[in-house]
């Protein structure tokens, strides 16, 4: 309790240093993280609740165990989410599960955001517009799927998508744009601005 | 539910006496896997270092008047085996650079230059070094099927009827322009040459000759040169020590 008020001054790094320490001080950095990468699990095709939370928990054991692989050179964010990004991908792989089209928690800032960089119609209806491209979203190949969530949704800059996928800046950007060329191809055309 | 969950994973790193891995496993992974990779750079080098050696028996301008094309003595010529061993060992480098801890960031065109012009460069190092000459003799004494897969040039100078003849000298008298060679089917020939190559012709040591069949087992040459790569190849042919002198040729069991 008494570490409470402190948890939100202290940087990552330092949240590290003391799990390192006291291995009880880990729950900070589980508190500080948890939300986020419940809904990046989730968004990645976790089918439901329960697994997202066995995803979780795998996820959060390795960060521990791993601590001191963390490289100051990265953000912390980075680092966790890669570890989550692969706890998932091997998670569905394990349970030969294919992510689940209808159960992925896309927020409409996300899809907003993803429609007008789409350039999509606006005077579609935003709800039946915002279903679109979540279907849409799902129809396409996961590697582009995976970067559309880091972007859009988790809002994760250039760098931060290259560390966390481990691919270099030019491979992001290149993938990218695929991804979000795909993505339009799978959207009804008449819904595209510049048609 | 998110609360239960946080402590359920202290509660797990408590009860099971969990502690994270120690900094040292991690400095020792990325240390190993630089290694692997200096290692494939390594071997890959010690491939272009014997394709520039093998290259010594290799030109076309001495191969161009048998009629052969560019293009048929390029196929010919190439190294096949020592080419796939630089390719996968370029890949094992470029695999092991990328998963270094930052390894990730660089582009693959940049890192696959990177070990090809290392390669080329450590290779042509090892080659001034005589690492392609020492490695081509230690597979030239052992390996099977040398002339096959390690050395293709020995299979083009081994056909006398086209009017190449490489083999390792036996006997040569001094003074005399011809010499005693045996070939790698082990068949003995009598070789007429020019005195001017007589600077190739050293007993104990193989050459390639260029000319004509002239009769059973006897060869005209109109030019002969030394045959480095693959001289430790010819030395399984010897069956006798030779020793010469001014009277004659004498070969000693």
């Amino acid at each position: 309790m008494e570490n409470q008020p402190l948890e939100s001054e202290l940087d990552d790094a330092e949240l590290v240093r003391l799990s390192l320490a006291d291995p009880a001080q880990f729950s900070l950095i589980i508190a500080r993280y948890k939300d986020r990468l419940l809904r990046y699990v989730r968004r990645l095709g976790a089918s439901n609740l329960e697994d997202a939370e066995d995803i979780l928990q795998d996820l959060f054991l390795k960060v521990y165990l791993n601590l001191n692989d963390f490289n100051q050179e990265l953000k912390f964010s980075s680092w966790i989410y890669r570890i989550a990004h692969n706890e998932s991908i091997s998670h569905f792989r394990k349970r030969q599960a294919r992510p689940e089209a209808y159960s992925i928690p896309l927020d409409t800032p996300g899809l907003q955001l993803l429609a007008n960089d789409l350039a999509l119609d606006r005077h579609v209806d935003a709800i039946l517009r915002d279903e679109a491209v979540s279907k849409a979203l799902m129809a396409i190949d996961p590697r582009h799927r995976e970067i559309i969530i880091l972007k859009f949704f988790e809002e994760k800059n250039y760098n931060e998508i290259s560390d966390i996928l481990k691919k270099p800046l030019g491979t992001v950007a290149s993938l990218l744009n695929r991804a979000k060329k795909s993505l339009k191809e799978t959207m009804p055309k008449e819904w595209h601005e510049n048609k | 539910m998110q609360v239960e969950l946080g402590q359920k994973i202290i509660d797990k790193i408590k009860a099971d006496s969990l502690s994270p891995k120690p900094r040292w496993h991690f400095l020792v992974r990325e240390w190993l896997v630089w290694m692997m990779g200096a290692l494939a750079l390594i071997v890959g080098a010690a491939s272009v270092s014997v394709m520039r050696y093998l290259a010594e028996n290799s030109s076309w301008a001495v191969q161009a008047p048998y009629g052969q094309t560019f293009a048929g003595w390029l196929l010919l010529s190439l190294p096949y085996f020592w080419l796939f061993l630089l390719g996968l060992f370029l890949w094992l480098f470029y695999y092991n650079l990328k998963h270094t801890k930052r390894g990730y960031r660089y582009p693959m065109i940049y890192v696959a230059g990177i070990a090809l012009f290392g390669s080329i460069l450590l290779g042509l190092a090892f080659y001034t070094l005589g690492v392609g000459s020492a490695i081509d003799g230690v597979l030239g004494r052992k390996a099977p099927l040398y002339a096959h897969v390690f050395n293709p040039h020995i299979d083009f100078w081994s056909a006398p009827e086209e009017g190449r003849l490489a083999g390792l000298v036996v006997a040569h008298v001094e003074g005399e322009d011809t010499f005693r060679l045996i070939d790698r089917k082990r068949g003995e020939w009598i070789v007429t040459y020019n005195p001017r190559d007589d600077i190739f012709v050293v007993v104990g040591q193989p050459l390639r000759a260029m000319g004509t069949i002239s009769g059973e087992q006897s060869f005209e040459a109109v030019r002969i040169m030394r045959m480095r790569p693959g001289r430790e190849y010819f030395q399984r042919f010897g069956p006798t020590v030779i020793s010469v002198s001014g009277s004659g040729m004498h070969r000693n069991k």
